[in-house]
């Protein structure tokens, strides 16, 4: 194999000592390394752009579904964190069944309690039977009926 | 934005960023991490397989593993020159040893032999293509070490990650590969004019 060198070149390859000079050799290595072809570069930015597309498409159902839940999660952790977490809102599903069953049974007395209730605070005086009106008379009878 | 302005903003950022980027659509993070990495991987195939058309199949094929990971990536488990090394060491593997079953006999290619332009060129590649000739006749091990320390200019921490092997290993095998490579290069003082008739 003929190397190509000029006979006036061939001390450029030895060291001092005589010894071939690795550095120049390793120099020319890093000199001689390949560059992309353009070819080459389009057709791996052609993959990128495929991959990435098959990427984005994985992914559109997954963040849809993902977003929404997170959306609903965080509303309701939001109203349960508000009112004060599990035990709050068991407290308040009780107070709201003795409202309903108040409201609708409403006990012998609780007129009565109302009244001077009202009285005291100075909301009821003599005269005034008008202001506590039971506006569904009809109700609790239906319920008695039933 | 133009083309070299994109990816000279992204010049600073690292590797594993920019991969990220990709992974959530960013194009310019496609062809940063492209020009950035390609020659890389190029250099080390052709090196590996002494081939230029399967160097460039096998850049394309450990560029495309690069895309199709990008979105399971574990920041900070690995470095991605790394992950790249060793994807496009075990793509030339498996090249040569099909070539080697294929055609077991068959002879390392010969450097093309060119009219030099200038003597400075012709020297430069002459020394180029016999450094090519004697690291082909290094144990693999040994020429990966050499390569990756000497002409990729990579430090022995970073090719010892990149090897699965210590720091020390790398300094036996690179001094090992050294002297073998000034054996065999001394061996050739005819060819590369080293007598002193």
């Amino acid at each position: 194999m003929n190397w190509g060198l000029a006979m006036t070149e061939h001390s450029k390859n030895q060291n001092a000592a005589g010894d071939v000079d690795l550095d120049l050799f390793f120099a020319a290595g890093r000199e001689a390394a390949p560059l992309p072809d353009p070819a080459l570069m389009v057709a791996v930015l052609a993959d990128a752009q495929r991959v990435q597309a098959d990427i984005a498409v994985a992914r559109a159902p997954q963040t849809i579904s993902h977003a929404g839940g997170e959306a609903q999660r965080g509303l309701w952790a939001q109203f349960r964190a508000a009112i004060g977490g599990w035990p709050a809102l068991a407290g308040l599903a009780s107070v709201a069944t003795a409202g309903l069953w108040l409201g609708a049974v409403q006990p012998v007395g609780l007129g009565q309690a109302a009244s001077l209730y009202l009285a005291d605070a100075g909301l009821y005086f003599a005269g005034a039977d008008g202001y506590l009106v039971d506006v569904m008379p009809s109700f609790e009878f239906d319920l008695g009926e039933s | 934005m133009p083309y070299d302005a994109q990816n000279d903003a992204m010049a600073d950022v690292p590797d594993e960023a920019l991969l990220t980027l990709f992974a959530n659509g960013d194009e310019a993070a496609a062809r940063a991490l492209t020009v950035r990495l390609l020659p890389r991987v190029l250099a080390q195939a052709v090196r590996m397989l002494g081939e230029r058309a399967e160097a460039d199949d096998v850049a394309q094929e450990a560029l495309l593993r690069l895309w199709k990971i990008a979105p399971q990536w574990r920041r900070g488990e690995a470095q991605v020159s790394t992950w790249l090394y060793r994807v496009t060491a075990n793509l030339c593997t498996d090249r040569l040893r099909k070539r080697a079953r294929s055609a077991p006999l068959e002879a390392a290619p010969e450097p093309a032999d060119e009219s030099a332009s200038a003597a400075q060129q012709m020297q430069s590649r002459s020394r180029a293509e016999a450094l090519s000739a004697a690291l082909a006749e290094l144990p693999e091990r040994q020429r990966e070490a050499v390569v990756l320390r000497h002409i990729e200019g990579l430090g022995n921490p970073q090719i010892a990650q990149m090897m699965d092997i210590s720091a020390e290993a790398v300094e036996s095998l690179t001094a090992r590969g050294k002297r073998a490579l000034t054996a065999i290069l001394s061996g050739r003082r005819d060819e590369l004019g080293f007598s002193d008739d």
